[in-house]
């Protein structure tokens, strides 16, 4: 059985922030893209915890709580817009919010 | 002296007088009642009384052995010549212009007023005549289009005039030569509507201004020599033997005086309209019959008259006999033309030329060497008579073209005798006077002197006889075509009834100039024993004196012969001299015997031949004219000298004209316009090159900067996935292109 190493944790979040990025591009959904983005953010996370681990401090941690706090904020007023949009348009695919563009 | 100071000043104010006058109504005219021209005309009257204050205290010198001669100069330039430098340096040599030192730096132009004899009766000349005719001037020009600028033109023609015998050098003398020509080329044109008047004004300024070239070289070549205008500044150097290089033009040898002299009479002969330069006289009768009187007949055409005798002395023998030469053929050759002409003005204005001829043959016959100096004294006496008569004569014929209502052929008139009782007996005494009727007219006294010179010129040289026969039977065509003049305008029946019933005699102002000119045409003008002066001279000798070169024998005790070599002149002189002396003012009693018979003879058959011909009709006119048809012919047409000067001088003029005009067209015309197109053909390329390049590379950068925009503008799509993957794209690229591992 191999140890789990930090080039391991560092994949997992490369797939992470991959997976949110894909989300972030393909998804037509407002809320899909919101997740995506969460996706990123826990990316960062699990490599801000995993070097943390990796040098011994907490310093990565207390990084990754704040990450959380501020992921907790984004997820709230993002989905207020989300609210927002779908009160405008009556729907939440972000491609029909394009009255700016016209 | 203090009466110096007070003549001058008199000189200065008669000059000055008319020149205010004339600024006054050059300006004012239209603002003036009258335009001014009792402005004109009193101040000339004052400029008259003034001038013959001058005159009697000319003769009050006269009386008392003394001669008038005051002189005052200033200086004017500075002319910076080399000659006029060399003059300075050549103080220690024998030649030299003693009168500038010390009173002027070298190369300084004196100009000056000369007063001496002839000054004085030139003055009282141009003053009378002039004044007498402005007043004429007011009554014949009455209401005319330019009155103003008429009585302008004359006045400054009088301070012209007046300027011209005050001048005591020729640098003046020739600017106011000059004014008096262009007053006369302005007041011929008077009438400048008609193109004769204008052709006739522009004719005399050109021709006159031929003559003027000659004089002008002639002033340079004296001054290049002497270094001064001044005429005693001249004299005094050609005294010295100056001016005596030989010089060879056109294959004939003479002294640089000889040309110099020459130069000065071309002048002359264009101004007092000598043969060949006489054309103009003739045409300028188009000018007002008072100009004719005062410019054409008495003052400027006598100025060239003026100028030969007051150069007199500079003028060598061989230039004085080409002065007689040119005298004697202008007074035949002109006395035949005025046989023929209609025209009553013509006919005086021949007269005119003819008796300048005289003029000039007195000037010319009246040498200090081997000339006869009574002929120089008649002929300027013969100025200023002639100058009283035929301006006496023009305001006749004015008299009779007024009463005519301007016609001037005399075949319209006919008995105008009782109805212009007045203008007939002024005109006959004038005609008498010209004619020269034995003793009770001043014209007998000074034609018969100039005859006689000529005559005794003949005798001392009898190569020359031909002078005196000439003027002799000059005098006769004279008597001839005068007589034929009143014959046919005062006798006989009136040709054309209708202007005869509407001739009327002339208001006053026009008839008192006639009788204040009569009186002064009568013979006591000319006689010896005019102002009992002195017992054998007349007025006029005591007044004018022959300025002398020569040292006489008696002073400088040369023999006669070595004075007359060191001039260069012919031995004739000291052989014929001979027990008469030199300056003797009076003819040999021969030539006097002989003048006097002959002219008498002349007047009286030329008289007779008028009465045959024209008043008792016996010998018909046009028969003579048939049987001497290519005589009559060549008269009509005036010798064909205005053909001779249009074949020889206008038309190769013209010819020569219409070659540079081809030069012009085709050649520097060419090049104007091959440079033309070249710079059009430069500009167009330019601005080719402006429109495609240039501006090209402009557009170019604005339209490609257009496409790049809108090539760009297509990655704008506002959908944030979009930015997303191509911001993914980059940093997988950045992160392909920079992996090292």
């Amino acid at each position: 059985m191999y140890p789990i190493t930090l080039t391991h944790y560092l994949a997992a979040g490369a797939f992470l922030f991959a997976m949110g990025v894909v989300a972030c591009i393909a998804r037509r959904n407002a809320v899909g893209i919101l997740i995506g983005i969460e996706l990123i953010l826990n990316a960062a996370n699990v490599n801000l915890v995993a070097f943390a681990r990796y040098w011994n401090n907490l310093d990565g941690e207390v990084f990754a709580i704040i990450v959380i706090i501020l992921a907790a904020c984004e997820a709230a007023v993002a989905l207020a817009i989300i609210i927002n949009l779908f009160r405008g348009f009556g729907t939440v695919e972000v491609d029909y919010a394009s009255k700016l563009k016209e | 002296m203090a009466m110096a100071d007070y003549f001058i000043h008199l000189c200065i104010a008669i000059f000055l007088l008319p020149l205010t006058a004339f600024v006054v109504v050059a300006l004012f005219h239209r603002r003036l009642p009258r335009h001014g021209d009792w402005i004109v005309i009193s101040f000339m009257g004052v400029a008259l009384i003034l001038a013959l204050v001058i005159f009697a205290g000319a003769l009050n010198a006269a009386a008392h052995q003394q001669a008038l001669r005051q002189h005052r100069s200033w200086e004017w330039l500075l002319l910076n010549f080399p000659k006029a430098n060399s003059a300075e340096t050549g103080v220690a040599g024998a030649a030299a212009p003693s009168a500038l030192e010390g009173v002027s730096p070298a190369g300084a132009v004196r100009v000056g007023i000369l007063l001496d004899g002839l000054t004085a009766v030139m003055l009282v000349v141009v003053t009378v005549v002039s004044f007498l005719v402005f007043l004429y001037s007011s009554a014949y020009l009455k209401g005319d289009v330019r009155y103003g600028r008429y009585y302008a033109c004359l006045s400054l023609f009088a301070t012209s005039m007046l300027g011209l015998v005050l001048s005591d050098n020729l640098l003046t003398l020739y600017i106011f030569w000059e004014l008096v020509g262009f007053c006369s080329y302005l007041l011929i044109g008077h009438w400048f509507e008609r193109k004769s008047a204008a052709d006739a004004a522009i004719k005399a300024f050109i021709t006159t201004r031929i003559g003027d070239v000659g004089m002008l070289i002639g002033i340079l070549l004296i001054y290049s020599s002497v270094g001064s205008f001044r005429y005693e500044d001249i004299f005094r150097y050609v005294q010295e033997g100056g001016m005596s290089d030989s010089v060879s033009i056109l294959g004939l040898e003479g002294s640089l005086r000889f040309w110099a002299a020459v130069g000065l009479f071309f002048g002359a002969m264009g101004k007092s309209a000598q043969f060949p330069l006489h054309v103009w006289l003739p045409d300028a009768m188009e000018g007002p019959t008072p100009v004719s009187a005062l410019i054409h007949a008495a003052t400027m055409v006598a100025a060239g008259v003026y100028l030969v005798g007051r150069m007199h002395p500079f003028f060598p023998p061989e230039a004085l006999l080409f002065v007689a030469y040119i005298g004697a053929i202008t007074a035949a050759l002109s006395a035949t033309i005025a046989l023929v002409m209609d025209d009553i003005k013509k006919v005086l204005a021949y007269s005119t030329i003819s008796q300048l001829g005289y003029m000039m043959l007195g000037l010319g016959v009246g040498g200090e060497v081997g000339g006869v100096a009574a002929g120089f004294l008649f002929g300027l006496f013969h100025l200023t008579t002639h100058a009283f008569f035929k301006a006496g004569l023009f305001l006749g014929s004015g008299s009779v073209i007024h009463a005519a209502h301007h016609e001037q052929s005399m075949w319209q008139y006919g008995g105008l005798a009782r109805k212009l009782p007045v203008t007939f007996a002024t005109f006959l005494i004038f005609t008498l006077s010209l004619c020269g009727f034995p003793y009770l007219t001043s014209g007998f006294f000074t034609k018969d002197g100039i005859i006689g010179a000529a005559l005794q010129f003949g005798m001392q040289h009898p190569s020359h006889r031909i002078l005196g026969w000439t003027a002799l039977g000059a005098a006769g065509l004279t008597s001839f075509y005068m007589f034929r003049l009143i014959f046919l305008t005062f006798f006989g029946r009136p040709r054309n009834e209708h202007l005869y019933h509407h001739a009327h005699e002339s208001p006053w102002a026009m008839v008192l100039p006639l009788l204040v000119l009569a009186v002064l045409s009568l013979g006591f003008v000319g006689s010896n024993r005019t102002f009992g002066l002195l017992h054998e001279d007349s007025w006029f000798s005591t007044l004018v004196k022959r300025p002398s070169l020569v040292a006489h024998p008696a002073e400088s005790a040369l023999p006669a012969e070595s004075a007359a070599a060191a001039h260069g002149m012919e031995p004739v002189a000291a052989e014929h001299g001979a027990g008469h002396t030199a300056d003797s003012i009076h003819l040999l009693p021969e030539a006097h015997h002989q003048a006097l018979v002959g002219s008498i003879t002349v007047f009286l058959a030329g008289l007779i031949g008028a009465a045959l011909v024209y008043y008792f009709q016996w010998i018909r006119a046009d028969a003579i004219a048939r049987i001497f048809r290519p005589v009559y012919v060549l008269l009509l047409n005036k010798w064909y000298m205005d053909h001779l000067y249009r074949a020889c001088v206008i038309l190769p003029y013209l010819v020569f004209c219409y070659f540079i005009r081809l030069v012009d067209t085709y050649v520097i015309d060419a090049v104007v316009n091959f440079w033309g197109w070249a710079g059009r053909a430069g500009a167009w390329l330019v601005g080719r090159m402006d429109l495609e390049i240039v501006d090209g590379a402009v557009n170019g950068t604005a339209w490609s900067t257009g496409f790049a925009g809108r090539i760009l503008r297509l990655t704008q799509t506002g959908q944030v996935r979009n930015y997303i993957l191509i911001l993914v794209a980059g940093a997988t690229a950045l992160l392909l292109l920079f992996w090292k591992i």
